[in-house]
C-alpha cells in the first residue's frame, strides 16, 4: 500500500478502488463497490442515489470515520487508510468539517461555545477562538443568537451553527450528509445557498451527500451511486424517477408522463402508476432538466 | 475555553443536585462511623494515658482498659514505692458492675482513684469538682443526661448513695459508664482487698526505664508497661473486635458513593452518546472524552465530600444532643483519608463511563434522529 501518492497538486481527494462490506460469508452486504473519484480542491460534489445506495458509508470512508474494506483514500496525497484509530481524529480535526443531516449540536452548549469547541480541540484557546467562533457566526447571520442554546434556535439556524463549527477550524474539505434533509422546503432552500455560497467564497472542496434535487444547481458535479457503484455522472440525457429516486435515461425509457407542458420519467410502469395516483406527494421532487 | 464537562452538569442541575446529596449522605455514614471508632479509641487511650502515669503495673498479661482481668494484692503499693527511681505509687480500682441506676440496670464502671495525687481521677471535668470527698461521686456526662442528674444530685449504686459533686466527658465507652468515687468508696465495691491496678510516676523521664526494670525483677509475677504501651493494649483490647464493623460502613458508604457518582456519570454518557460521537467525529481524541468523565466524577465526588464533610460535624452534635450516647471524634487524619477515599470513588465511578465511551462509535452521528 502507499503511503502518499504522486498525484496532481490540485487533487484534495483521490479514491482508489474503495469497498465496503458489512457482515460476512452469505449475510455480507456490499455497501459500496469498487469506487474511484478524485475530487479536485475546491470542487463541489453531490452524491446522490436512492437509499441504502451507500452514500453516507463513502462519505463516512472519505471522512476518517470508517474504514474501508479494501481500496485507498488519499487526502491531498496522504493515505489515511493506513493510519491507526488513534491517529484518526488529528487527522479529522485538520482536513474535514462535518455537516450532519441533523445539526448535531451540543446541547449544554450556546452556539458560540458549540463553535468554539471545536477550536480548542485543535488548539485554539482564550479570546481569540472566541472571537473567531463568533466572527463565523456573524457570517453567517447568527450574530443576534450568540448566547443561545441550541433549543432556543430554529432548525435553519441550528444547521447554521453546524455549518459555522464545520469551518471553525479553516479545514480544506467539508463533508455535508443531507443537510438539508430535515428542514423545510424554505429553511433547505436557505441553508444549501449558504453553504454554496461560504464554500465557494473560502475556496472550500465540498462533498454532501443528498436526496434532494435542489443541490445540483449549487454544486459543480454531481455523481450518482446505486447499488454501491458509481454508475453515470450526471448530463441532460439522465433525470430521476421521482417515485423511486432510480436514475433514467431519458431516450431508453419508455415510461414517460407529460402534464403541463413537462416530461416525468419512470423507471418502470408501476412508478409511472404511483406518481399518477399520488401526484401531490411527489411534488417537491419533480425534475425538470 | 469551553469546558464541556462543566457545561453538561450544569444542564444537568437536578441530577447533579441529588447525585451530590447522594454522596454526602455516604460521606456522612462515614464520618459518624468512623467518628464513632475514633470516639472509643480516643476515651480507651484517654482512660491511660490521661491517668497521669509513667507505668501501669497491672496482672500478667492485663492491660489498663475496662475489661482488664488484673487483680492485685493491695499490699503491692508499699513495696512498690520503696524501689529506687519512683516518686510516687497510686492505687486505681476500675471494677464494671452492672447495677440499677436510679432504675434502670446499667454497666457502670467503679473508678475508684488516689485523690490526694490524683492519678487515674477523671480528665475532663465538664461541671463540678475533678476531686470527689467520701461518699461523692463524679459521673459520666452520658449518664448524668440520661439519668437527670446534676451536681447536688444523688446516684445509687448497688444500694450505695452518692452525692454527684462533677461532671465528666469522654468517660462513656458504648458499653459503660465511669463514675469516679474515692479509693474508700471504691474498695465497698470489692469483695477482697484487691487493687486492679498501681500507677507509678518515676523522679525524672529518665528513670522510667530503669524503675520498670526493677519492678519486673522485683515482681516477677506482675506485669509493667509504659502508659503508651498499656494504652496500645487497651485499645486493641477494647476496639479491635470493632474495628472490622466499623470498616464494612465505611466500605459500604463508599460504594454508595461509587454507585451514586458512577450510575449518574454512566446515565449521562448514555444520554449524551450522540453528542459525544459527535464530539468525536469532529475530531476530539479519546483522552478528551476520558477527561470529561474524570471531570464529572470527580466533581460530584469531592463536592459531595466537601458538603458532606462541612455539615457532618453539626449534625453530629445535633443527633448528640438527641441521642448522647452517640460518642463520634472527626479528627484531621480522617477527614483526610475520607477525602482521598472519595476522589479514589471518583476515579472508579469514572472507569465504566469512559470504557463505553470508548465504544461510541462516531459513524453514529450519520443517521436521522
Amino acid at each position: 500500500m502507499n503511503i502518499t501518492r504522486e498525484t496532481n497538486n490540485n487533487i484534495a481527494i483521490d479514491l482508489q478502488r474503495l469497498s465496503k462490506v458489512y457482515g460476512s460469508g452469505h449475510v455480507a452486504v456490499k455497501a459500496v463497490d469498487d469506487v474511484s473519484l478524485h475530487v479536485t480542491k475546491g470542487e463541489m460534489v453531490a452524491i446522490m442515489g436512492p437509499s441504502g445506495s451507500g452514500k453516507t458509508t463513502l462519505l463516512q470512508m472519505i471522512g476518517a470515520l470508517l474504514r474501508p474494506t479494501s481500496g485507498e483514500v488519499f487526502i491531498d496525497g496522504k493515505n489515511i487508510s493506513l493510519l491507526s484509530e488513534n491517529g484518526l481524529p488529528r487527522v479529522r480535526l485538520q482536513n474535514f468539517g462535518f455537516i450532519f443531516q441533523t445539526p448535531n449540536l451540543l446541547s449544554s452548549l450556546t452556539a458560540t461555545q458549540n463553535v468554539e469547541l471545536v477550536l480548542n480541540l485543535a488548539g485554539k484557546k482564550g479570546q481569540g477562538a472566541r472571537q473567531r467562533a463568533e466572527e463565523l457566526l456573524g457570517q453567517l447571520g447568527l450574530g443576534d443568537r450568540l448566547s443561545h442554546k441550541p433549543a432556543q434556535l430554529s432548525g435553519g439556524e441550528q444547521q447554521r451553527v453546524a455549518i459555522a463549527r464545520a469551518l471553525a477550524n479553516n479545514p480544506p474539505i467539508l463533508l455535508a450528509d443531507e443537510p438539508t434533509a430535515n428542514l423545510d422546503s424554505q429553511a433547505g432552500h436557505g441553508v444549501m445557498e449558504l453553504l454554496g455560497k461560504v464554500a465557494r467564497e473560502m475556496g472550500k472542496t465540498v462533498v454532501t451527500v443528498s436526496h434532494d434535487m435542489r443541490i445540483r444547481y449549487v454544486v459543480d458535479r454531481v455523481l450518482w451511486l446505486e447499488d454501491g457503484r458509481l454508475r453515470i455522472r450526471w448530463s441532460e440525457g439522465v433525470t430521476i424517477d421521482p417515485v423511486c429516486l432510480m436514475i433514467v435515461e431519458k431516450d431508453k425509457t419508455t415510461h414517460v408522463l407529460e402534464h403541463d407542458g413537462e416530461k416525468d420519467y419512470f423507471c418502470s410502469a408501476e412508478c409511472k402508476r404511483e406518481f399518477e395516483a399520488h401526484r401531490s406527494k411527489y411534488k417537491d421532487v419533480h425534475i425538470s432538466l | 475555553m469551553v469546558s464541556l464537562a462543566r457545561e453538561n452538569l450544569l444542564h444537568e442541575k437536578s441530577k447533579i443536585v441529588l447525585s451530590v446529596g447522594g454522596v454526602v449522605l455516604a460521606v456522612f455514614l462515614i464520618f459518624a462511623t468512623t467518628g464513632i471508632y475514633f470516639g472509643i479509641v480516643t476515651v480507651v487511650e484517654n482512660m491511660v494515658l490521661k491517668a497521669g502515669a509513667d507505668l501501669w503495673v497491672t496482672s500478667q498479661g492485663a492491660s489498663g482498659s475496662l475489661h482488664s482481668p488484673s487483680l492485685l494484692n493491695s499490699r503491692i503499693g508499699e513495696e512498690l514505692k520503696r524501689i529506687n527511681g519512683v516518686k510516687e505509687v497510686a492505687p486505681l480500682i476500675r471494677r464494671p458492675i452492672a447495677t440499677n441506676v436510679n432504675g434502670e440496670k446499667l454497666l457502670i464502671s467503679i473508678n475508684g482513684f488516689d485523690t490526694a495525687s490524683g492519678l487515674g481521677g477523671p480528665w475532663k471535668v465538664v461541671k463540678g469538682t475533678a476531686i470527689p470527698g467520701k461518699g461523692d461521686a463524679i459521673v459520666d456526662r452520658v449518664l448524668a443526661k440520661n439519668k437527670g442528674m446534676d451536681i447536688g444530685g444523688v446516684i445509687n449504686l448497688e444500694g450505695k448513695q452518692f452525692k454527684v459533686v462533677g461532671i465528666s466527658d469522654e468517660t462513656f465507652t458504648l458499653i459503660s459508664y465511669m463514675v469516679f468515687v474515692t479509693m474508700e468508696d471504691a474498695r465497698s465495691f470489692m469483695p477482697v482487698d484487691l487493687t486492679n491496678f498501681f500507677l507509678v510516676n518515676a523522679n525524672s523521664p529518665a528513670e522510667i526505664a530503669g524503675v520498670k526494670t526493677a519492678i519486673e525483677s522485683a515482681f516477677p509475677a506482675v506485669s509493667v508497661s509504659t502508659s503508651q504501651q498499656n494504652a496500645a493494649e487497651a485499645k486493641t483490647e477494647t476496639v479491635g473486635g470493632f474495628l472490622p464493623i466499623v470498616l464494612v460502613i465505611s466500605a459500604i458508604g463508599v460504594l454508595v458513593g461509587i454507585l451514586v457518582v458512577g450510575l449518574l456519570v454512566y446515565t449521562m454518557t448514555i444520554e449524551k452518546s450522540r453528542e459525544y460521537g459527535v464530539v468525536r467525529a469532529i475530531g476530539a481524541p479519546n483522552f478528551y472524552l476520558y477527561k470529561i468523565v474524570l471531570f464529572q466524577a470527580l466533581t460530584i465526588s469531592v463536592l459531595g465530600f466537601v458538603i458532606g464533610a462541612a455539615i457532618s460535624p453539626p449534625l453530629i452534635s445535633f443527633m448528640q444532643y438527641l441521642v448522647p450516647e452517640f460518642v463520634s471524634v472527626m479528627t484531621p487524619k480522617v477527614i483526610l483519608w475520607v477525602f482521598f477515599l472519595f476522589v479514589a470513588t471518583g476515579l472508579v465511578a469514572s472507569f465504566i463511563p469512559a470504557r463505553r465511551l470508548s465504544r461510541i462509535d462516531p459513524a453514529v452521528v450519520f443517521k436521522g434522529q
